[in-house]
C-alpha cells in the first residue's frame, strides 16, 4: 500500500466544497483512490480542493477512514497465533461500528456519503453506503421506490403494464 | 446538521447513474427486475450491458445443465447444478409453458433458450425465447413464408451479448413450392431428416431448404438468399451458434455446414477425418467460453475433444479423455455402462483457467465431473434415489448449458 511518497508524519489538507479545511495523515488518506493517485504523482502540496464534498460529509469521511486505518495498524502489532483469532473479532467489531456509523445517518447524509465516497473513490465506504441504501429498496413496490426517491414515472400506464407483464415472475 | 448542498437530496440518486448502480446491483433479482418499471432511466440502466456484467461478471459462467429426460411424454426438466449457489432457484417444470405436453428447449445460446410447444388449438408448433433466469418469455411469429409450422425444420438462436443486445433466430425451413421445385422429392418426404435424424438412411440423398432471419431489432423475418441443397444427414433439429454463425452437424462422411448471420453465406465445415466411413456416430458439439468442441465416439473409452481454429481452417485436438480409471474412482461401476446408449455427454465447459476446465457427463444414473486436465472424476448428481431409471437419461440432444443473465428479451 504505501509508495514512496506517503509518509506516517505528513498531512494533507483537504479543502471541503464550502471552504473548511481537513488535515489528514497520508496513512489515512490512502483508501481514497483519488488521493492515492495523486500522492503517487506528488500533486499533494497546499490544499486540496473537494468541491463536491460539503464539510459535514468530509467529516463523516474522515472518521470513517480514520477508524479503519486504526484497525489495520493495530492488526499488525499482534502475535501471529494470536493474530486470527483477534482478527476475527475485530472484523465482527468493525462490522458493528459501520453499522452503528451508518445508521446513525439520515437519508440526505447517506446520499452526501454516497456521492462524497463516489467521487473520492473510497470503496469500502460506497460499498457500506450502497448496500444500506439496497437495504431499504428491498421488497419495496415500484410506486414506494419512487416515493422513497421522489421520482415521477415517466411510463404510460401501458408501458408500465407491458414491463409488469414481462417480467410477471419478478412481481408475483 | 445544516448542509450547503441541502437542495440536493437522496432523490437525486436517480440522476446519478454511478451510484444508482451500485445501490442496484446489492438488490435481489426480484427487486431489481421490479425497478424496471420505476423510471425509463432506472429501465435504460437495468438493460444495459454494464449492469448486467456487475451482477453476473463472467458472462461464460455455466452455472448448471438443464436435463430433459429420455422420455418421450415426459416434460421434467431435471436441474443438475455446476456451481455451489446458483443466485436463482433452479427450475423443476417448464412451467412457464401453458401447454405442457408437447414443449422443448431446442436451444441454449449464451443465457437465453429457445424453445417450441406444440398448441393443441391449432395444431401447430409455436417458437419463443425464454430467459429461464428473468423468467421472461417472448414468442417468435412464425416466417411469413413458413405459416405452417409442418414445414419448419428448424429454429435457432444467434445471440452474442458482447456485439449487441439484440438477437437474431435462424430458421431453416422447406421451401414453399419445394415439391413444384423438385418433384421426385414429394414422395420421399416420409425420410425427412428432422424427423428421423441421424437415423436417416437415405444416404447420397438431398433435400431442399430455405433460411429466413429473425431480428429481435426489427421485431421481423426476412429471407436470407435463395434455397439451398443439403446432404439428409446434416441435422437442423439441433444447431450450435459459435463465432457469429450458427453450426450443424453431418452424421455421415459428408460435410458438416455452417449459417454465417452477417453475410448470409452458407458455408461447408470441414471434419475430422473418420476411421470407418458412413459409420454412424455418437457426437457431440456445443460451445463453451468462445471455444466450439466436437467429440466423436465409436464406442470406445478413449476419445479426443476436437476443438475448431476460429478460421474454420480445421479442428485440433484439444483434450485426451479416457474414462478406463473411472472404475478406480467408482468401483462399483463396470465399464459395460460405457455402451453408447448408456453414456451421454451433456456438456464440455470451458473455464476461465483452462486447468479446471471439464467434462460432464451421464452413466449409471449418476451424472459425473471430469476434469479435462487432470482427468479426476466427481459425482456431482445422482439420479438413482426417489427416481424410477430411464435409460438413457439423456444425451447431448437433451442437455443445455444455463448460464445466468438478466438480458431483457
Amino acid at each position: 500500500m504505501s509508495t514512496p511518497s506517503v509518509s506516517v508524519n505528513r498531512v494533507l489538507k483537504l479543502k471541503s466544497s464550502d471552504g473548511e479545511i481537513f488535515e489528514v495523515k497520508q496513512t489515512v488518506a490512502v483508501q481514497s483512490g483519488v488521493l492515492k493517485q495523486m500522492m503517487e504523482d506528488g500533486c499533494t502540496e497546499g490544499e486540496i480542493p473537494l468541491n463536491n464534498v460539503d464539510s459535514p460529509t468530509l467529516a463523516k469521511i474522515i472518521e470513517w477512514c480514520n477508524k479503519h486505518h486504526d484497525n489495520d495498524v493495530e492488526g499488525r502489532v499482534l502475535s501471529e497465533e494470536r493474530e486470527k483469532e483477534k482478527e476475527k473479532e475485530k472484523a465482527a467489531d468493525m462490522k458493528k461500528w459501520e453499522s452503528e456509523f451508518i445508521d446513525a445517518l439520515n437519508r440526505d447524509e447517506i446520499y452526501f456519503l454516497l456521492t462524497g465516497s463516489n467521487y473520492m473513490d473510497i470503496k469500502e465506504l460506497l460499498d457500506c453506503a450502497a448496500q444500506k441504501v439496497a437495504d431499504m429498496v428491498k421488497g419495496k413496490t415500484p410506486e414506494a421506490i419512487r416515493e422513497m426517491f421522489n421520482i415521477q414515472s415517466d411510463f404510460t400506464e401501458e408501458e408500465e403494464e407491458a414491463i409488469r407483464k414481462e417480467n410477471q415472475w419478478a412481481f408475483d | 446538521m445544516s448542509s450547503v448542498n441541502s437542495n440536493k437530496k437522496l432523490d437525486s440518486i436517480a440522476d446519478n447513474d454511478d451510484i444508482l448502480t451500485e445501490i442496484l446491483v446489492r438488490l435481489p433479482l426480484k427487486s431489481i427486475l421490479r425497478c424496471k418499471s420505476v423510471s425509463k432511466q432506472w429501465r435504460s440502466l437495468i438493460s444495459g450491458p454494464h449492469f448486467c456484467r456487475r451482477i453476473y461478471p463472467d458472462p461464460y459462467l455455466v452455472s448448471g445443465i438443464l436435463l430433459k429426460e429420455g422420455h418421450l411424454n415426459n416434460q421434467e426438466i431435471d436441474f443438475v447444478p455446476l456451481i455451489d449457489n446458483p443466485t436463482n432457484p433452479p427450475l423443476k417444470t417448464l412451467t412457464f409453458v401453458n401447454h405442457l405436453l408437447g414443449s422443448r428447449i431446442l436451444q441454449s445460446c449464451h443465457g437465453l433458450l429457445i424453445c417450441s410447444r406444440f398448441t393443441y388449438r391449432d395444431f401447430k408448433l409455436d417458437y419463443y425465447i425464454y430467459n429461464p433466469t428473468t423468467k421472461q418469455l417472448r414468442t417468435i411469429p412464425l416466417p411469413p413464408g413458413g405459416q405452417d409450422s409442418t414445414i419448419v425444420r428448424g429454429m435457432f438462436l444467434a445471440y452474442d451479448p458482447h456485439k449487441s443486445p439484440h438477437y437474431k433466430v435462424v430458421c431453416v425451413r422447406k421451401p414453399n413450392s419445394w415439391q413444384d421445385y423438385l418433384g421426385i422429392y414429394s414422395r420421399l418426404d416420409h425420410l425427412d431428416p428432422c424427423h428421423y435424424g441421424h437415423h436417416c438412411l437415405c444416404m447420397g440423398d438431398y433435400s431442399r431448404y430455405q433460411i429466413e432471419v429473425y431480428s429481435s431489432k426489427t421485431r421481423s423475418w426476412r429471407l436470407s438468399g435463395r434455397s439451398f441443397i443439403a446432404h439428409c444427414g446434416v441435422d437442423f433439429t439441433r444447431g450450435v451458434f459459435w463465432n457469429g454463425a450458427v453450426h450443424w452437424v453431418n452424421y455421415y462422411s459428408s460435410p458438416s455446414m455452417y449459417f454465417k448471420v452477417d453475410d448470409k453465406k452458407l458455408r461447408k465445415m470441414p471434419m475430422p477425418a473418420t476411421p470407418t466411413p458412413d459409420v454412424c456416430r455418437t457426437l457431440y458439439l456445443d460451445e463453451s467460453r468462445a471455444h466450439l468442441h466436437l467429440v466423436e465416439i465409436y464406442g470406445m473409452t478413449k476419445f479426443d475433444v476436437y476443438e475448431m481454429k476460429t478460421n474454420y481452417s480445421g479442428w485440433f485436438v484439444k483434450y485426451q479423455v479416457d474414462l478406463g480409471s473411472i472404475t478406480n474412482a467408482f468401483p462399483e461401476m463396470i465399464l459395460t455402462y460405457l455402451h453408447p446408449f448408456d453414456f451421454a455427454i451433456l456438456g464440455i465447459i470451458r473455464e476461465a483457467d483452462d486447468a479446471e476446465s471439464y467434462m460432464v457427463f451421464y452413466t449409471d444414473n449418476k451424472v459425473i465431473r471430469y476434469n479435462l486436465n487432470d482427468r479426476t472424476f466427481n459425482m456431482i448428481h445422482d439420479f438413482s434415489e426417489g427416481s424410477e431409471v430411464i435409460y438413457p437419461r439423456s444425451n447431448w440432444y437433451g442437455a443445455y448449458h444455463y448460464i445466468e443473465t438478466i438480458a431483457s428479451i
